[in-house]
């Protein structure tokens, strides 16, 4: 069940229609621990047995963080903890590419490892970085450990977050178990965000999709024209995907009552990459932060150590994203970005000559935008062949879609637009016409339903 | 009394339907009305119809007296015609009524032949040559003189029989070879012509958003690793081809005493994975229904040469529109004007009228 199928909607509604009419706080929570186990059952409810083991497991184990007096016994606790679940994300996730990866550096090794049929449970890269970072916060004192386990268990398998985050905090979401509660604005605010959020994931990234899909099939028989418009088509298509999915997901909780983390803020507009990871996937780039670059040393030790904590990091967070050599690659591209950024500010006559505030977000989005392209291409040869088809002046079928070119155009005029401070179109809450907008885009969103639904990019993740 | 929130959102949703409203008329397809025709004892679709096609291409098509598109009357039409046989290619709602095959040839042979020859196109999406072989006396009968038949085919599936179709009207059954006429209705049409004069394409789009087959599910379920089924093998023998083959043919060439000329566009040069593929995957089959034609006093045009030919000399595809996929699909203005000088070629070469 994905949140743009009508079957999902009519499941929604009866959940609100539900929770609207009980009056109980911890019937309403019961109520939603079991529709959110139900959504993931609607999955595999195979694997519904996995989260109740992760989530027995962060229960019982961040108790006991807390309750330990010895920071040793805490440090191994924790330590099991990230073990768990660090675990079973490498299990399901990196097993095969793990395997394979060795079978072809070493071809000759036979490590008496086969790769084997896994379905990788849905959302596990999400619940397991919520469950360590809800361990690490007991372990650094800077949270409570829960003292319910059905309030655990909702944070962990909170439906509107379980499969593509945001990755929420227990920090900011357990305290909200107990005030909660649905109230109109807070229904007009959630219904707001979920309408733009579905308009952008069904007419403006699926539309794309089909460009760029058709693009990346066949990236050999098109121009250099061509290819810089599918390259650029493809940064829309993964950030209108993406943050459609976030903005859904956090409407959809503000819907039941829950404040969700916001995960963008248009990230295009970053004039710098170390900018542009404080605008996109805002909930996976401070987890990042948080527990692996400030553990890491942060920029506490040194240059080196600073640029050499920045690689590891982002490497890690291409990892996350895939397994695959591409993926790896395009996080060791942004971490080098990044350093290249870090090195560049911290030269104190570059800090006094630093690039124009359009030039320098121009010149952002073109380095992200490269970097999508190893990002969206299945290996290297073919990242490759397109990063040639984008600097060769390459004749072949010139594609110009008008959807395509439609769209490029008003992403390219409403970011022009936010940058002027012009926030008119992104439906301010008390303004007249964002209700009428808001119909005008259900209506084009019914008269554009898929019958056949594009799965979310960040889905695979 | 009304609060201010309810006159707020009724106020919303009536804006909002007057934005969709529009919307729909300029970007979305309208809809496609039917009605029985008692001379040709068939659904066509309905005269004096302008139907605008926004979802692949670009076109706007006029549909004249007993459903032919882009001629206003065709009985009175005193011209010889040749009549273009087809299905959804030969309706061609991608394209404007100018630039479709038959009004190319009219408007190639009104440059060689001062106006004596005319090309109107029967053509309906789903048609198939069992439609051809039930409509050819009737056509005949309602616009004459006709002096040739030139049957539109794309692949070798247009002429095999037990093929399954939306609108089954024609059929070509197996076990045994025959050819069957069915009465076929659609539906809804009132609503859909209301709908239509009203320009509410919108409310159609909704209903079908509604009604389509969405499957909703509501049941726990479980995942597979792989789902790699091997394919069924539908594929008929040679001689079972071959039979369906000089059936059709035979009955095809009983039917008319005038030229048949059966014109085979394939779909190449087309792109496939990731490369420009001119080699017919049908080309054998094909090879089995152009000897088979000439048997039976069928002539047989293949296009193959002319599209690859085409895509060599400018490095366009005669299929797919900017709004779809380059290569898929319908015929572009390109491949129809190439069909079309074909066709007319031959015509000069030929024929004499």
């Amino acid at each position: 069940m994905l949140l743009t199928e009508p079957g999902f909607i009519i499941f929604f509604i009866l959940l609100l229609s539900v929770l609207a009419i009980v009056k109980s706080r911890k019937l309403k929570k019961t109520i939603i621990l079991i529709a959110s186990y139900y959504f993931y059952s609607c999955w595999d409810y195979r694997f519904l047995a996995l989260i109740i083991f992760s989530t027995l497991s962060g229960y019982f184990i961040g108790k006991l963080i807390e309750s330990d007096r010895t920071l040793t016994v805490k440090k191994l606790l924790l330590f099991i903890s990230v073990f768990i679940n660090l675990s079973m994300l490498g299990f399901f996730r990196y097993y095969n590419f793990f395997v394979s990866s060795i079978s072809e550096i070493f071809p000759a090794t036979n490590m008496g490892m086969n790769a084997i049929n896994l379905i990788v449970p849905l959302g596990v890269s999400f619940y397991t970085f919520r469950l360590i970072s809800y361990s690490v916060d007991i372990y650094r004192g800077s949270i409570a450990a829960c003292r319910n386990i059905f309030d655990f268990a909702l944070y962990v398998s909170f439906f509107p977050v379980i499969i593509s985050g945001p990755i929420t905090r227990a920090s900011n979401f357990i305290p909200q178990l107990n005030s909660f509660s649905i109230s109109r604005s807070n229904l007009y605010a959630g219904f707001r965000l979920f309408i733009i959020g579905l308009f952008l994931k069904i007419v403006i990234a699926d539309r794309l999709t089909s460009y760029v899909n058709y693009y990346f099939s066949n990236y050999d028989v098109f121009s250099t024209i061509t290819a810089w418009l599918a390259v650029l088509s493809y940064s829309l298509q993964i950030y209108y995907d993406f943050a459609g999915y976030s903005n859904m997901a956090i409407g959809l909780a503000l819907m039941m009552g829950f404040k969700i983390e916001a995960n963008f803020n248009f990230p295009y507009l970053a004039t710098s990459v170390s900018d542009f990871w404080k605008r996109w996937h805002i909930t996976l780039s401070t987890w990042i932060k948080d527990y692996i670059y400030i553990p890491l040393g942060g920029s506490r030790k040194g240059k080196r150590r600073v640029y050499i904590n920045l690689l590891m990091t982002m490497t890690l967070c291409g990892l996350w994203h895939g397994a695959a050599l591409t993926f790896i690659l395009w996080g060791f591209c942004h971490g080098l970005f990044l350093v290249i950024h870090h090195a560049w500010r911290s030269s104190s006559n570059n800090a006094r000559r630093s690039l124009s505030p359009s030039i320098a977000c121009l010149f952002t989005f073109i380095v992200i935008t490269l970097g999508w392209v190893l990002f969206r291409s299945d290996n290297l040869f073919q990242a490759l062949a397109i990063f040639n088809n984008l600097f060769s002046i390459k004749g072949g079928i010139t594609w110009y879609q008008p959807f395509v070119v439609f769209v490029l155009l008003l992403s390219f005029a409403a970011h022009l637009l936010y940058n002027l401070n012009f926030r008119f179109f992104t439906l301010p809450l008390n303004t007249k016409y964002t209700t009428v907008v808001l119909f005008c885009l259900m209506w084009i969103i019914i008269v554009f339903y898929p019958k056949e639904f594009q799965p979310f990019v960040y889905l695979q993740f | 009394m009304l609060t201010k929130p309810t006159i707020n959102i009724a106020i919303s949703i009536f804006i909002s339907l007057l934005f969709i409203w529009g919307f729909c008329y300029f970007l979305c397809d309208s809809l496609i009305s039917y009605e029985f025709d008692e001379t040709l004892d068939k659904q066509i679709h309905k005269p004096g119809l302008i139907y605008k096609h926004r979802s692949e291409g670009w076109g706007t098509t006029y549909i004249g007296e007993h459903g032919i598109i882009g001629v206003k009357d065709i009985t009175k039409d005193p011209r010889k015609k040749v009549v273009i046989w087809g299905d959804s290619h030969v309706e061609a709602f991608q394209v404007d009524d100018d630039k479709k095959l038959p009004q190319v040839i009219s408007s190639l042979q009104g440059e060689k032949a001062d106006n004596a020859l005319m090309a109107f196109g029967v053509g309906m999406s789903g048609d198939s040559v069992a439609d051809y072989y039930f409509d050819i006396p009737k056509y005949e009968k309602l616009a004459p003189p006709i002096i040739a038949h030139f049957i539109i085919i794309s692949s070798i599936d247009d002429i095999l029989p037990d093929q399954s179709a939306d609108r089954i009207r024609g059929v070509f059954n197996s076990n045994p070879y025959r050819l069957e006429n069915n009465n076929w209705k659609p539906r809804h049409q009132n609503i859909k012509r209301l709908l239509n004069n009203l320009g509410l394409y919108f409310v159609w789009d909704l209903v079908k958003s509604f009604n389509s087959n969405m499957v909703m599910h509501f049941k726990p379920a479980t995942r597979n690793a792989y789902s790699n089924k091997a394919r069924a093998d539908i594929s008929e023998g040679p001689n079972k081809v071959e039979e369906a083959i000089s059936f059709l043919m035979k009955k095809l060439r009983a039917q008319t005493v005038l030229p048949i000329i059966i014109v085979y566009c394939p779909y190449i040069p087309t792109i496939t994975e990731g490369k420009i593929v001119s080699v017919d995957q049908g080309a054998f089959s094909i090879k089995l229904l152009a000897q088979k034609a000439l048997q039976n006093n069928i002539v047989f045009l293949d296009m193959t040469d002319s599209f690859i030919n085409a895509f060599n000399t400018t490095g366009k595809l005669p299929r797919g529109f900017p709004n779809s996929w380059p290569g898929y699909g319908h015929f572009n203005v390109m491949g129809h004007q190439i069909i079309a000088l074909e066709i007319s070629t031959y015509i000069q070469r030929n024929m004499t009228y």
